[in-house]
């Protein structure tokens, strides 16, 4: 039964997609592994890669006394020269505490922008290139 | 007593024929079901959607048009089908000849391709959404191949039967468009003046945005997934009526969910002046204005358009290759029976997937599979025309004179609208 399943004209059909597939999602995970932006500074970390046609952003604040913070994405846009606040914001970009971490998907479209964490004591500003 | 229990028995029977005849009948109109649904890809929306957001509900009368277009068109398809036993590709190959068949064959094949780019990122960017708003994360670029891989061995494993009833049901999810465009409040009166009046100055900018919409309601695969899937599920002449009617509900169904996405974008990005360009644009500026719900449901629908379109272009490549060359094909078969079918089924989704890795976003892949619909669309619907009023082919099923008149009319709005496109192609990519 398996061998008449699996025969030549099975394997021709099923081989080539489950190499494809198996190639482009190694690709992925390790794009997504190792090529990302990654920077701490002061008890604020912020990490950021680039999933294909949108940044996805991960920002924590690790020090209670810079709660709440507030967070805010801006791109890059050429023909103004300057950073502008992106569209499409999802959620609230407050953070409150430090156990929850601020996960921000498809707001950048870009692979300049910057994060601005506005905090009670300092502003942190990280400047992010991705490849 | 006896009289008793063979009056029971007879009224079971009847209800039993009964049931028999819905579950035919259900079974006969599956193919015109999804292939109306499957008019709103994931390209059509975000066509819809910046038309809507351009010009509001000003524009609601380019798809009403479209939609009667597809009335017509549809149900030639289905006589085809149905009367001649034949696909489209194998109507153009016996009427053409080889080469013109081949040319035919290639220039659908390259739609095709480059619409299933836009199904494929469509599904895995809806997914993405979605989970992110249940608290998950999958990343799209890990999405695109698991999703790739999970559609191709459902078609690949399961029958038709199956496949159909998914489809089905998917197309029914896609009511949360509707859902949506009520959220939106809009007024009855805006919607009938502009659907019923042309409101808006008749200018190219405007024009191209008609014909963009025309284009993205009346698909070519569309019409070679109908035949095709007529044939393979070899429905009976005696069956044409019920499979007129499934068309007629397929093109109803996607209609009202067309209308719900231009109205959607008529009164929230209207009126803020937000222009979108893809689906995923839309639902992202739904979240300040109609809230979380709002965006989730647009999601939903914006998912289940990508896998309705994706299986739909998948299928009718497959079995448009596999008719060209006169083999088998069929999503009942097995792989060793109708490999030719499976291979370029497979071709397809691997041309898609690998369109993305090389970084081909969906936007382009929108504008390339756009341009070459432009051409392809009305070589479609004169093939058609051609076929349909064969009476030797159809018999008297062909065409009568007010259908041949129509049809004709047809061909050349088509034929002037896809000039306005090709003329704004050139203005817009010609250095």
């Amino acid at each position: 039964m398996t061998a008449q399943r699996f025969d030549i004209h099975t394997l021709a059909v099923v081989l080539p997609i489950v190499v494809l597939v198996t190639l482009g999602l190694t690709t992925s995970v390790l794009n997504l592994t190792y090529n990302f932006y990654h920077e701490e500074k002061n008890g604020v970390e912020v990490r950021a890669w680039w999933d294909g046609d949108h940044a996805d952003i991960y920002v924590k604040v690790k020090s209670e006394e810079l709660l709440p913070a507030l967070v805010e994405v801006r791109e890059f846009i050429e023909e103004k020269n300057s950073y502008q606040p992106t569209k499409h914001i999802l959620r609230s970009l407050v953070i409150s505490s430090t156990d929850s971490p601020l996960f921000i998907t498809s707001a950048v479209t870009s692979k300049n922008f910057e994060i601005i964490v506005l905090t009670s004591q300092k502003d942190f500003v990280f400047k992010i290139r991705l490849r | 007593m006896k009289k008793d229990r063979s009056t029971r028995r007879v009224v079971g029977g009847r209800r039993r024929s009964r049931l028999r005849k819905v579950k035919h009948f259900l079974w006969v109109i599956g193919p015109g079901i999804i292939a109306g649904a499957a008019g709103n890809d994931a390209g059509s929306i975000g066509s819809l959607a910046s038309g809507g957001a351009l010009y509001g509900c000003s524009i609601l009368w380019a798809l009403l048009l479209s939609l009667i277009f597809s009335y017509f068109i549809q149900d030639m398809c289905v006589r085809i089908g149905v009367v001649s036993r034949k696909g489209l590709i194998e109507h153009a190959r016996e009427r053409y000849g080889f080469k013109v068949g081949f040319i035919f064959l290639l220039v659908f094949l390259a739609v095709n391709f480059a619409t299933v780019i836009a199904g494929i990122a469509g599904m895995a960017a809806s997914l993405e959404l979605l989970a992110w708003v249940a608290g998950l994360y999958f990343p799209y670029t890990i999405l695109v191949p698991i999703l790739t891989f999970c559609v191709w061995l459902f078609l690949l494993k399961e029958g038709y039967g199956p496949i159909e009833r998914v489809f089905s049901i998917v197309s029914l999810t896609m009511f949360v468009y509707v859902v949506v465009a009520f959220m939106a409040n809009p007024s009855p009166e805006e919607i009938i003046r502009g659907s019923l009046w042309i409101t808006e100055e008749l200018t190219f900018d405007y024009l191209v945005y008609v014909s963009a919409i025309i284009g993205a309601t009346i698909s070519p695969y569309m019409q070679f997934y109908l035949v095709s899937a007529i044939v393979d599920k070899r429905v009976r002449i005696r069956d044409l009526l019920s499979e007129r009617v499934g068309s007629i509900l397929g093109i109803t169904i996607s209609g009202i969910q067309a209308f719900a996405i231009v109205i959607v974008a008529a009164y929230v990005l209207f009126p803020r002046g937000i222009i979108v360009e893809t689906a995923k644009d839309v639902a992202l500026s739904l979240v300040p204005f109609l809230g979380f719900s709002a965006f989730t449901l647009f999601a939903i629908g914006f998912f289940s358009s990508s896998l309705n379109g994706t299986g739909v272009i998948i299928s009718s490549s497959g079995y448009s290759f596999s008719e060209f060359f006169g083999v088998e094909r069929g999503l009942s078969k097995r792989v060793r029976e109708a490999f030719t079918f499976y291979l370029m089924f497979t071709i397809c989704f691997m041309i898609g997937y690998g369109a993305l890795i090389l970084g081909i976003t969906p936007i382009q892949a929108m504008v390339y599979s756009m341009v070459i619909s432009f051409i392809l669309s009305p070589m479609v619907v004169y093939l058609i025309l051609r076929v349909a009023n064969d009476s030797e082919v159809m018999g008297k099923h062909a065409n009568n004179f007010v259908m041949k008149i129509v049809g004709w009319a047809i061909f050349v709005i088509l034929l002037l609208l896809d000039f306005i496109l090709l003329m704004d192609v050139v203005i817009t990519y010609m250095p």
